[in-house]
C-alpha cells in the first residue's frame, strides 16, 4: 500500500510518500517540502499538504492511499516593545525624530515655527525657525536673507524636501538646517520647537539631554517625563527635531499599561520580567497581556533583541525599544486537520505517533548513527529533544530567530529569513565588497544600482540589499548572536530539563534550522562543556537533517505501530 | 591641469544646472563642461578622464552615468527632465551612500 508520512511542522510541511508491505522494508518513493499554510494543526494546514501528496501522485504515478500524522502542538511567536507605549505617550506632548541625510550648518537653534509667507511680514519678536514647505529652494532662499535684512531672528531651518544643502549654501552656511522632514507643512505653527545638526559623524548632544532639552522648550515639572522620552527618541541621530504640541488637558495620563502576565502551573500570577531567564518547560500554563491570552501552554520562552556593542549608536537605539521577541507552545487540537485529511486519502488519515518517536525512527536511518541516543530536532517553532525515555520541547525555535532579525534589520519577515541563512557584505562600490570578516573581495560586473553602498545577503551569486546601514562585522555578529540566544538557549533548557546528557555520547540533530552551518557551530559550542560530540543526521542516506519525522512516521507504520 | 573628481559633459546649460544642484546636495564635487554628442557616449569619455571613475552625460533627452570599470553599459540613465535626481545617485555612488533611485 502507498502511504504518506505528513510532518506538519510551525514553517514547514513535509511528506514522505513509500510503498509498504508486510514483512519487508517500506521503499521510499518521494520525499518533498512547502511552507505551512496556517497555523500547524488548524485545518488551513490542508491545502499544503493537498500540495505535496499532488506532487507526489505525479512523481510516482498513484496517489497515496493513507495519510499519517503525528501529535501537532502550535507555536505562535510574537515580538513586543515595551517602549513603544512611551512614544504613544510622547504623542499628545510633543514630536521628536532624527531626520534628514543632508542637514546643513551645525549647532541648536530654538524658536517659533514660522512659515515663509508669515516671514514676509513685519519681524516679531524672539527667534524663530523658519519652515520651508512647497517652494523652490532659490527663491526659499532668497526669501529667509530678506527676512534676515528686515529684521527676523531666524534660529533654524526645516524644510521639507532634500534642498537643506541647496539653501543652507544661498542663506547661511552655518545655521542648522534640517530636511526630508515629509510633513512640514503641516507642523503645528507657532507651537516652540528645537532644531539641532551635529558635525559629520556626530550625534546631537543638546536635544538629547533632557534638562537642556526641557529648559530650550519650556516644558514644565509635570511634563519632564515628555522630555525624557523626547530626548532618548533623537538621541544617537546627527539631525533631529523636538516640536512641543498642545499640552495634554491636566489629569489625562495616557494609559501605558502593557505588562505581559504568565500564571505558572501552580497557579500564581507574575509580571513578565524582560531580564529574567524564561524558567523550564512546564512551569508557565497561561499568558495574559498585549502577547495575546493563551492557556494550555506547554512552554514560553522570551529573548531579548542581541546588541551590538561595536555600534553603540544602534544598541542605544535598540535599548531604547526595550524589544521583547516571544514563543509559546500551547497544546493542540487536531481533529479537524485529521477529518480534512481523511478526505484526501482514498483510506483516510490518522494520527500514528508522537514527533518524538517519529523523529527518532527517521533519524536513525542515518548510516553510521545506529540508535542515538540523543536526538535534536532543531525547527521552525520548537526545539525538541527526543531519546527512549520521552521528548522535552522547548518553544521557540528558526522562527523566533527570523523574528528577532527582522526587528534588527527593521525589515518584512521574509526579508529576514533570507538574510539569516546567509552571511553578508556590504557592496563599498560597484565592484568591491566588504565582507563580515573584514575582507574585500572584486566583482567583475558592477553591482546592480539598487545594492550600492548597501549592506546585502549573499544568495548565491544574488546580492540581496537589506534596509540596515549596520556594519557587515556587526551584523554577522548580531546574527550568530540570535541563533545562539534562541537555539543554543533552548537546546541547553532542553539539556536541563533532561537531566543532562551521559558524558561522550552523540547527539544527531535533526530539522531544518540543522542546514544551517552556523546553527551548528552555535549548538557544537553550547554543548562542548558537555562532552557531547555532535552529528548533522542525514535520513535515508540522502536527505540530510529533513524529513526526519515523515520518514519516521512510516516507519513506525510499516513496523506495526499506530494501527 | 588637474582632472576633476567627476566630470559632466553635457550639450545644453540646463540640463547641467540641474546635475550640478543633485551633485551640490550631496556635497559631491563635480565639473560640467559643454560637449557634443549621445548621452551616453559622452558618458563614456567624461568616465575615461575623471578621477574617480565616475562620467556623465547628456544630450538633451536623456542623461546617462558610466563608470570607467564597466564602459560598455550606462550603469544609470535618466531622462533629461531627472537630471538633478540622476546627478543626486550619481554623486551618491561616489560618496558611498545609498542610492535614492530604489
Amino acid at each position: 500500500m502507498l502511504v504518506a508520512g505528513i510532518d506538519v511542522g510551525n514553517s514547514t510541511t513535509e511528506v514522505a510518500v513509500a510503498r509498504v508491505e508486510p514483512g519487508r522494508e517500506p521503499s521510499w518513493l518521494f520525499v518533498g517540502r512547502c511552507p505551512t499554510t496556517g497555523t500547524k494543526g488548524s485545518v488551513e494546514c490542508v491545502h499544503g499538504i493537498a500540495e505535496l501528496l499532488s506532487r507526489a501522485e505525479r512523481r510516482v504515478g498513484a496517489r497515496p492511499a493513507l495519510g499519517l500524522l503525528a501529535e501537532l502542538h502550535p507555536v505562535q511567536t510574537d515580538l513586543l516593545e515595551f517602549g513603544r507605549m512611551e512614544e504613544l505617550a510622547l504623542g499628545r506632548t510633543a514630536i521628536a525624530r532624527p531626520v534628514s541625510q543632508t542637514p546643513s550648518g551645525f549647532g541648536v537653534g530654538a524658536g517659533r515655527l514660522t512659515t515663509l509667507e508669515d516671514l514676509a511680514g513685519p519681524p516679531a519678536h524672539g527667534d524663530v525657525i523658519a519652515v520651508v514647505a512647497g517652494a523652490d529652494f532659490d527663491a526659499a532662499a532668497a526669501r529667509l536673507r530678506d527676512a534676515r535684512e528686515r529684521g527676523w531672528s531666524i534660529a533654524a531651518v526645516i524644510v521639507e524636501d532634500d534642498d537643506g544643502v541647496l539653501i543652507g549654501n544661498r542663506f547661511d552656511r552655518s545655521m542648522p538646517i534640517v530636511d526630508e522632514v515629509a510633513d512640514a507643512g503641516r507642523l503645528p505653527f507657532g507651537a516652540s520647537a528645537a532644531v539641532e545638526v551635529a558635525e559629520a559623524g556626530g550625534s546631537v548632544t543638546v536635544l538629547s539631554d533632557p534638562l537642556r532639552l526641557g529648559l530650550l522648550l519650556g516644558f514644565d515639572a509635570e511634563e519632564a517625563r515628555a522630555a525624557r522620552v523626547a530626548a532618548r527618541a533623537v538621541a544617537g541621530s546627527r539631525a533631529a527635531i523636538v516640536v512641543r504640541t498642545a499640552s495634554p488637558a491636566p489629569g489625562a495620563r495616557p494609559d501605558v499599561n502593557g505588562a505581559v502576565l504568565l500564571v505558572g502551573a501552580d497557579g500564581a500570577e507574575r509580571r513578565l520580567d524582560e531580564g529574567a531567564e524564561p524558567p523550564a518547560p512546564g512551569q508557565i500554563a497561561a499568558i495574559r497581556g498585549p502577547a495575546g491570552d493563551r492557556d494550555q501552554l506547554l512552554d514560553l520562552v522570551w529573548r531579548p533583541l542581541p546588541s551590538p556593542a561595536e555600534d553603540p549608536g544602534f544598541a542605544r537605539r535598540l535599548a531604547r525599544r526595550r524589544a521583547v521577541a516571544i514563543a509559546v507552545l500551547a497544546r493542540g487540537e487536531s481533529g479537524d486537520l485529521v477529518t480534512a485529511l481523511s478526505e484526501l486519502c482514498p483510506k483516510g488519515a490518522r494520527v500514528v505517533a508522537r514527533e518524538s518517536d517519529a523523529a527518532m525512527q527517521g533519524a536513525a536511518t542515518t548510516p553510521g548513527a545506529g540508535r542515538a541516543p540523543f536526538i535534536l530536532d532543531l525547527g521552525g517553532g520548537t526545539v525538541d529533544l527526543h531519546r527512549a525515555t520521552g521528548a522535552v520541547c522547548t518553544a521557540g525555535g528558526g522562527d523566533l530567530v527570523t523574528r528577532i532579525c527582522a526587528s534588527l534589520l527593521g525589515s518584512q519577515p521574509a526579508l529576514a529569513e533570507r538574510a539569516k541563512r546567509h552571511r553578508s557584505a556590504r557592496v563599498e562600490t560597484p565592484f568591491t565588497l566588504h565582507h563580515e570578516d573584514g575582507s574585500r573581495s572584486f566583482l567583475g560586473e558592477p553591482a546592480p544600482p539598487d545594492t550600492l553602498a548597501r549592506l546585502c545577503a549573499l544568495d548565491g551569486k544574488r546580492l540581496v540589499a537589506l534596509p540596515t546601514a549596520l556594519a557587515p562585522e556587526v551584523w554577522g555578529r548580531l546574527r550568530r548572536e540570535a541563533k545562539r540566544q534562541v537555539l543554543g538557549f533552548n537546546v541547553r533548557r532542553a539539556m536541563d530539563a533532561a537531566g543532562g546528557a551521559p558524558r561522550g555520547e552523540l547527539v544527531l540533530l535533526v530539522g531544518g534550522c540543522a542546514t544551517d552551518e552556523e546553527v551548528l557551530d552555535v549548538v557544537a559550542a553550547d554543548l562542548e562543556g558537555q562532552d557531547l560530540a555532535v552529528a548533522r543526521a542525514n535520513v535515508l542516506g540522502r536527505h540530510g537533517p529533513r524529513a526526519a519525522v515523515a520518514v519516521g512516521l512510516v516507519l513506525t507504520f510499516a513496523r506495526g505501530g499506530g494501527r | 591641469m588637474r582632472e576633476p573628481l567627476v566630470l559632466a559633459l553635457v550639450s545644453d546649460a540646463a540640463t547641467g544646472a540641474a546635475l550640478a544642484l543633485g551633485f551640490e546636495e550631496e556635497g559631491v564635487p563635480v565639473t560640467v563642461a559643454p560637449a557634443e554628442g549621445a548621452a551616453e557616449a559622452l558618458a563614456r569619455t567624461a568616465a575615461e578622464r575623471a578621477v574617480l571613475g565616475l562620467g556623465i552625460g547628456g544630450d538633451g533627452n536623456r542623461v546617462a552615468l558610466v563608470l570607467a570599470g564597466c564602459p560598455g553599459r550606462a550603469y544609470l540613465t535618466a531622462p533629461a527632465d531627472d537630471a538633478r535626481a540622476l546627478g543626486c545617485d550619481a554623486a551618491r555612488s561616489a560618496a558611498r551612500r545609498p542610492l535614492k533611485q530604489t
